[in-house]
């Protein structure tokens, strides 16, 4: 039992995480601060797939994309390191998932993406990803999936000063720091990180005859970003918290693989978020309200065109809810959500565009009956004045007994068009200004079973079938007279299957768990469109495998732990109408992760070892997009705290 | 020894009858000419998604064999060919945003080098001699346009002759090469003429805005589709007033344009494409989504279509004077080659690869 003890505590102190399960078991429970929204309550919770403490320990010097791979959920579509990644889940597009921190929708309105590889994995404190359909709860977008990174404190933590530095493979090196006060009603964080890497790795080029080795050019990358964090609790009843969080994000943007033709073009990227948030809590009714306002500026520049393009936009939001306990009546959450969007893009000429965004929405659950429980929500938003079509959705959840938990759940979801899609403004592309939201009917149906946790050795198992519909998705194909127009063509039936299963057990001092994912994504273009490919009817999208999956072994024993995640990605079209000539083949590819806890008195730490790619498969991200062979890290996490003393 | 090479005359000439006696059943020339075999195509693929490729038509069989290259040689063309040259039996494949030249063996399509430098934008290729080549290439910047001589033997750029923006087609008659400068990210009103002795340009001609293509007539006659160069508002909308109208002109032999007409209208659907007919007299052209054709005796534009279709890239059969239609219904998936007869109507559809714009006589 000492020495089970001694490694939980070894474990913890490596991942070096405030939020460490085992940790919280051993020592007073300190009060959680739920600053968010409380709508994701509401979420078929059975779906959500959690990044744990360790995955985000592990990846701590790296971006949303890394972690989102590492942990084998899928859905990242990546153009190679230092590229735009995107998240994709249930075969929707890319601009298909909203991404939410501490309640904020961070998508950005000009193109409805954002780049995960400009989510620092050091500046959230958790991460889970709802698959499926959710904009009644999550608002404009959430057709494919909601991301949601949020940041947590306790108060009474005393001092508290974080380091991680690492170096690594083709000119990688990551710093960041952070300090932490926290006392009884006042907690400021500050945290610090900038990060840089080459990118300069060989790759074959098959672009030449006869095929040779080169090296990857231009395609370094910097980052840098700062998140201060402040909350102070007035008084029992009444909390208050102030965020910003800045990040500079410099890429050489690389000419494909197969270019001769070094790129010279560059793009920076600079993001500024502010979240001001107040919380009030009654007896049965707290109300939470959070402003913020989001700066973000992309300026791209091609100097070999003597091209600069500037693509700005403000977003500024205010969100009022309250979460009632209606006591054997259920819950109730219910609220106001305002966004005003602004873009300043070049291409949008002499057009400043703005969008005013009011929402009502609603959300409810109760226990029906004994272990039947349903939860419903409803979200009406009226944009410029022009209310789009309403978004509801309904869980329903049975506890057969205390392993098993079947589930099933509808929505429909909606995502607007994009500045980009309504204002464009160019020589053979215009903007469509009559564009409508693209809305999807979502249904999944799924099965959970569990162990109980306190056994020797856990297991888990969930399988869910889910089907989505998307309608009026925004394409932009060739108009009359040459023109490229987006219009609301494109129709897509995506249905498949997510399943996971754990085990995990203690064989005497070593812990071993074994976690298996695998995700069936059949997504088909429905209806073509006048002057479309008739070829392209029922056949899969674009860079949508059907097949994606995960194994992840980890072991501890002492002071050691030991990650080893799988990923495997099935054949993927690249165009489409699904011709196997162009299609990219399956990969598996293998990352490795060896870390050692050190432990002092007050300072504490770990040493970490990366190795990705272990088998140094030659593969390539996307077609002209080659990726890494064998690279390593090596980490050094270290820790300081000081108690909070009364 | 005498009688070995009797012996093997006689196998010759026994071949050779019935070399002559299979050849006359379905054609009468036992000359192969160009396109006699059949012809390659050309599929741009989707700009930067590494997915163009080369097709073949056999003639013989009527069939299109899709990524000839690619399956010959394990390895992908590359990002963009924008044209396809046959010349001296080989294929030389101008890969654009590849900034290469690919050298095929036009008989088995396998690899024989690339040229990989020196080109950064490379449009058209129009062989010399059997040791030169001239590329037309854009330049980096899209608006410095040049010409590159290629040594063939050494497939290497030895020389850059400066000619106008967005250097394009190009057309070879007798030691005279015409480069149409089609304006490339800006504009340009001329064809270059180079004398291909000297590399030295000996004539500028000036024709409607932004020349992309050029053929010879029966005549000597030089024609010039020109697309005419697009204005815009600050709403990049199409800003009538300060457009030029895209044009057909006509060049002599003495290098003066003698004829100029001007299309209708400004639109994104400029003339382009112009090809001709296997007996020099009958030009086509695409414009306005659709295609035209007109005499070379014509003194003025057609009024109506050849064919009310709309084609990504247009050609005619040196053979029998088909027209052949590239249709790229959009750039992400596969496109159709149509043949039209000489009357306009469709013969055939056949599968191409993605993004088909023209296509090159073997």
């Amino acid at each position: 039992m000492l020495k089970l003890k001694t490694f939980v505590f070894g474990y913890c102190l490596l991942l070096a995480q405030v939020g460490c399960a085992q940790m919280d078991s051993a020592r007073v429970l300190h009060e959680v601060i739920i600053e968010q929204s409380r709508l994701s309550d509401y979420a078929a919770q059975r779906y959500v797939l959690k990044t744990d403490s360790l995955s985000r320990a592990l990846l701590r010097g790296g971006s949303l994309a890394d972690l989102l791979r590492s942990t084998g959920l899928g859905g990242v579509r990546s153009y190679g390191p230092g590229g735009l990644a995107t998240a994709s889940f249930r075969g929707t597009g890319s601009s298909h998932t909203s991404i939410l921190w501490n309640g904020i929708n961070l998508i950005s309105p000009l193109a409805g993406q954002l780049d995960l590889s400009q989510l620092p994995v050091t500046f959230f404190d958790e991460a889970s990803v709802q698959t499926g359909g959710s904009a009644s709860l999550f608002g404009n977008g959430s057709i494919g999936g909601t991301i949601l990174l949020n940041n947590t404190a306790r108060f009474r933590e005393g001092l508290t000063a974080k380091a991680f530095t690492s170096v690594g493979s083709f000119g990688s090196f990551f710093q960041d720091a952070g300090v932490q006060w926290s006392g009884k009603k006042i907690i400021t964080s500050t945290k610090v990180f900038y990060s840089q890497a080459e990118n300069n790795f060989p790759f074959t080029n098959i672009n030449v005859s006869p095929v040779r080795t080169d090296t990857r050019q231009h395609n370094a990358q910097r980052q840098h970003g700062l998140l201060q964090q402040n909350y102070w609790q007035i008084n029992t009843q009444q909390l208050v918290w102030l965020k910003f969080w800045y990040q500079d994000n410099h890429y050489e943007v690389p000419n494909t693989s197969l270019s001769n033709q070094t790129g010279r073009a560059t793009q920076l990227d600079k993001s500024y978020r502010t979240l001001l948030g107040y919380s009030w809590s009654g007896n049965n009714i707290d109300i939470t309200y959070q402003g913020a306002f989001v700066h973000q500026s992309l300026l791209y520049v091609d100097p070999a065109i003597s091209l600069t393009s500037t693509n700005d936009f403000q977003t500024l939001v205010q969100n009022a809810e309250a979460n009632i306990d209606l006591n054997t009546a259920g819950q109730l959450t219910t609220g106001v959500h305002y966004t005003f969007e602004r873009g300043r893009v070049d291409a949008f000429g002499a057009n400043e565009p703005v969008r005013n965004r009011v929402a009502l929405f609603a959300a409810y659950k109760k226990e029906l009956l004994k272990n039947f429980n349903l939860a419903a929500s409803l979200r009406e938003e009226v944009v410029n004045g022009n209310a789009t079509p309403i978004a509801p959705s309904i869980t329903l959840s049975y506890e057969a007994n205390k392993s098993i938990t079947l589930f099933t759940s509808t929505a429909r979801n909606y995502r607007l068009p994009t500045f980009n899609d309504l204002y464009w403004l160019g020589a053979g592309a215009q903007g469509n200004a009559n564009l409508k939201p693209e809305l999807s009917w979502s249904s999944e149906l799924g099965v959970l079973l569990a162990s109980a946790s306190q056994n020797k050795t856990r297991y888990s198992v969930k399988a869910v079938a889910f089907s989505n519909q998307v309608n009026d998705w925004i394409l932009w194909a060739p108009q009359a007279g040459q023109i490229w127009s987006p219009q609301n063509i494109k129709q897509v039936w995506s249905r498949g299957m997510e399943t996971q299963g754990s085990i995990e057990t203690n064989l005497q001092t070593v812990s071993v768990s074994l976690r298996g994912q695998y995700t069936f994504t059949k997504a088909t273009n429905q209806a073509i469109y006048e002057n479309g490919n008739q070829a392209e009817e029922g056949k899969q999208l674009m860079f949508t495998p059907v097949h994606e999956g995960s194994l992840t072994l980890r072991a501890g024993w002492k002071k050691y732990q030991l990650n080893v995640v799988q990923q495997l990605t099935g054949k993927q079209y690249t165009d489409t109408d699904n011709n196997e000539f162009f299609a990219m083949t399956a990969r598996a590819i293998t990352n490795l992760w060896l870390g050692k806890a050190v432990v002092g008195k007050k300072f504490s730490g770990a040493l970490t070892l990366e190795v990705n790619n272990l088998f140094n498969t030659d593969y390539q991200s996307r077609p002209g997009y080659p990726m890494p062979g064998i690279n390593y890290k090596i980490g050094f996490t270290t820790q300081f705290n000081k108690p909070y003393k009364q | 020894m005498k009688h070995k090479f009797l012996k093997l005359s006689w196998m010759w000439a026994v071949m050779a009858a019935l070399l002559v006696i299979q050849s006359c059943s379905d054609d009468p020339q036992p000359v192969i000419k160009p396109g006699e075999a059949g012809f390659f195509i050309v599929n741009e693929g989707g700009f930067g998604n590494g997915n163009t490729s080369i097709s073949f038509y056999d003639r013989k069989l009527d069939e299109v064999t899709n990524n000839v290259f690619s399956t010959k040689n394990g390895r992908p063309l590359g990002d963009q060919a924008q044209s396809m040259t046959v010349f001296e039996g080989k294929g030389y494949i101008v890969v654009q945003n590849s900034a290469k030249i690919e050298v095929i063996n036009s008989d088995d399509y396998s690899s024989l080098a690339t040229i990989s430098t020196g080109l950064p934008s490379p449009r058209y290729f129009v062989g010399i001699s059997a040791t030169k080549a001239y590329v037309s290439d854009w330049g980096a910047d899209g608006v410095t346009g040049t010409v590159k001589v290629i040594n063939l033997t050494t497939n290497a750029v030895t020389t850059t002759i400066a000619t106008g923006k967005g250097a394009n087609k190009m057309l070879k008659v007798n030691n005279l090469v015409y480069v149409a400068n089609s304006g490339g990210y800006d504009k340009d009103n001329t064809v270059k003429v180079i004398d291909s002795n000297t590399d030295a340009i000996v004539a500028t001609i000036t024709v409607g805005d932004n020349p992309n293509s050029l053929q010879l007539d029966k005549d000597g006659n030089i024609w010039v589709s020109s697309s005419g160069a697009i204005a815009f508002d600050a709403n990049f909308n199409i800003d009538v007033a300060n457009s030029t109208k895209g044009s057909i002109s006509k060049i002599n032999s003495s290098n003066t344009e003698t004829l100029r007409l001007s299309v209708d209208k400004v639109t994104y659907s400029a003339p382009s494409s112009l090809s001709i007919d296997p007996t020099g007299t009958m030009l086509y052209y695409t414009y306005d989504d659709k295609v035209y054709s007109m005499a070379t005796s014509a003194t003025t534009l057609p009024t109506t279509t050849f064919k009310n279709q709309s084609y990504y890239g247009l050609s005619v059969d040196l053979i029998n004077g088909n027209v052949l239609g590239f249709k790229a219904p959009n750039f992400s998936s596969a496109g159709t080659m149509e043949i039209l007869s000489a009357t306009g109507n469709l013969v055939k559809t056949y599968t191409v690869g993605i993004g088909p714009n023209g296509c090159a006589f073997k």
